[in-house]
C-alpha cells in the first residue's frame, strides 16, 4: 500500500486545485449550494418569525427538501468536474462523457439524505463519524451517474472511506478548526457592518441599538450559512484528492497524470504501449 | 511484489507462457496473448468481459419498482427532517428567535 500524503499537503493540493478551477467549475457548485442556503434561511426566518408558519410547514419543508437534493446534484457535478481535472486527457474526456444526469439524480436523491440523520447519529456516537463524514462526501463523486447501482456506490464510497484513517481524521481536526475560526470571521463582519454604516452614514439599525440583538438566531443561521458556502468547495475538493489517489492505488491515475506533466524526453519511454507496464509494477 | 517474482510466474491459461501482467482486477498472472488494455488498464479476457458486460437489467426486472420505493423513502425522509425543523423552531418563542430574551434576562 503506498503511503498517503499529510492532511496539510493535501489541503495544499485542494487550494491550488479551487485556484485554477475555470468558473464554471465554481458556477456548478454555486448553482445548487447558493440557492438551497438562501432557501434555507428563508425557511429559517419564516418558521421562527411568522404568525402564520404552522399553516404551511409541510409545503415549505417539501420545497426545501427538493433544493437539498437540487444542491447535493450539483455538488456531485463540482466534484466530478474537478476529479477529471486530475485525470490524465483520454481519461478525463471518457470520464466527463459517463456523467448521466437522470442517473446522477437518482443516486444522490436516494442517498444523501440519510447524510442528515447518520451524520448527528455518528457524530453522538463519536468514534465513526470521521468515517461516515468521508462516505458522504465521496457519494458525491462516486454516484456522478457513472451507475444507478446504489448498492455498488455505497459500497465504493465506504471502501474509499475507510482508507487512511489518520489522514482522514486528521484532516476533519484541521478543517474543524478553519471553519470555527471562519465562523467567527464572518460573524464579526456581518455584526460590524451595521456599525460601519452607523459610523459612515449614521444610520440607525437594531444591531448598533442592541448589541444584544445579535444573538438571534437568524443571525447566527446566516452566519452559518456563509461559513458553510466557504468552507464546503474546500472539502468537496480535499476529498476528491482524497478518492483520486485512493483509486490510484489501483489504477496508477496518479502516475500517469505526473508522466503527462512531464517534459517529452522523458514521457517518451512510458508511451501508450508501456503504459500497462508501469501499471503492473505499481500493482505489485 | 518485486519484479523477479513476475518473472518466475506462468500465464493462468497457458502453462508453458511466462507471464508478463498481472491483472488488476483478479491479481492472476497472463501472458502476452491473454490481456488487452482497456481504460488505460491491462486486464485479462475474462475481468474485461464481466466489466463490458452490461449493467444488471435481466437480473432484475423489478429494478425500476426498487429504485421508485428507494427514492420514495429518501425523499419521505428528507421531507420529515426539515418537517420537524420547521416544527422545532415553531416551539420556541419569538423571543428567542429575536435575541430580546438576552436582553429580559440581562435587565432581570
Amino acid at each position: 500500500m503506498m503511503k498517503p500524503k499529510g492532511a496539510l499537503d493535501l489541503i495544499e493540493e485542494a487550494i491550488a486545485e479551487l485556484r485554477t478551477a475555470p468558473a464554471g467549475v465554481w458556477i456548478s457548485y454555486y448553482a445548487g449550494s447558493f440557492l438551497f442556503v438562501l432557501c434555507l434561511l428563508y425557511f429559517w426566518a419564516d418558521m421562527s418569525r411568522s404568525a402564520f408558519a404552522h399553516r404551511h410547514v409541510a409545503e415549505s419543508a417539501f420545497g426545501v427538501s427538493l433544493l437539498y437534493i437540487w444542491m447535493k446534484c450539483w455538488q456531485s457535478v463540482f466534484a466530478s468536474r474537478m476529479y477529471d481535472r486530475l485525470l490524465p486527457g483520454r481519461q478525463a474526456r471518457r470520464s466527463a462523457s459517463r456523467i448521466n444526469v437522470l442517473r446522477l439524480i437518482l443516486i444522490q436523491a436516494i442517498l444523501q439524505p440519510y447524510s442528515l440523520f447518520l451524520l448527528p447519529l455518528a457524530f453522538i456516537v463519536f468514534l465513526p463519524f470521521g468515517w461516515v463524514y468521508a462516505h458522504f462526501h465521496n457519494i458525491s463523486l462516486i454516484g456522478n451517474g457513472g451507475t444507478t447501482d446504489v448498492r455498488a456506490v455505497w459500497r465504493k464510497s465506504w471502501k474509499l472511506a475507510l482508507l487512511w484513517p489518520a489522514q482522514n481524521h486528521r484532516l476533519i481536526l484541521i478543517l474543524s478548526l478553519f471553519s470555527i475560526v471562519l465562523f467567527l470571521n464572518v460573524a464579526v463582519v456581518i455584526f460590524f457592518i451595521p456599525q460601519l454604516i452607523r459610523t459612515l452614514f449614521g444610520i440607525e439599525s437594531a444591531f448598533t441599538m442592541s448589541p444584544l440583538q445579535a444573538l438571534n438566531t437568524t443571525f447566527l443561521t446566516v452566519v452559518c450559512g456563509v461559513t458553510y458556502l466557504l468552507v464546503n468547495p474546500l472539502l468537496k475538493t480535499v476529498y476528491v484528492l482524497r478518492c483520486f489517489y485512493g483509486e490510484s492505488v489501483h489504477s496508477g491515475a496518479d502516475l500517469i497524470a505526473e508522466l503527462n506533466l512531464a517534459p517529452p524526453e522523458v514521457r517518451s519511454p512510458a508511451d501508450s504501449s508501456k503504459r500497462g507496464e508501469v501499471r503492473s509494477e505499481m500493482e505489485r | 511484489m518485486s519484479r523477479i517474482d513476475l518473472s518466475r510466474q506462468r500465464c493462468l491459461n497457458h502453462a508453458q507462457r511466462e507471464a508478463v501482467a498481472r491483472c488488476p482486477e483478479c491479481k492472476r498472472y497472463f501472458c502476452r496473448e491473454c490481456v488487452a488494455e482497456h481504460d488505460d488498464r491491462v486486464l485479462c479476457a475474462s475481468c474485461l468481459r464481466k466489466l463490458l458486460a452490461p449493467e444488471e437489467k435481466e437480473k432484475y426486472p423489478l429494478r425500476f419498482l426498487l429504485r421508485a420505493i428507494q427514492l420514495t423513502c429518501s425523499v419521505v425522509a428528507l421531507w420529515l427532517f426539515f418537517y420537524y425543523l420547521g416544527e422545532i423552531l415553531l416551539l420556541f418563542p419569538t423571543s428567542f428567535h429575536e435575541g430580546t430574551i438576552w436582553e429580559k434576562l440581562e435587565k432581570s
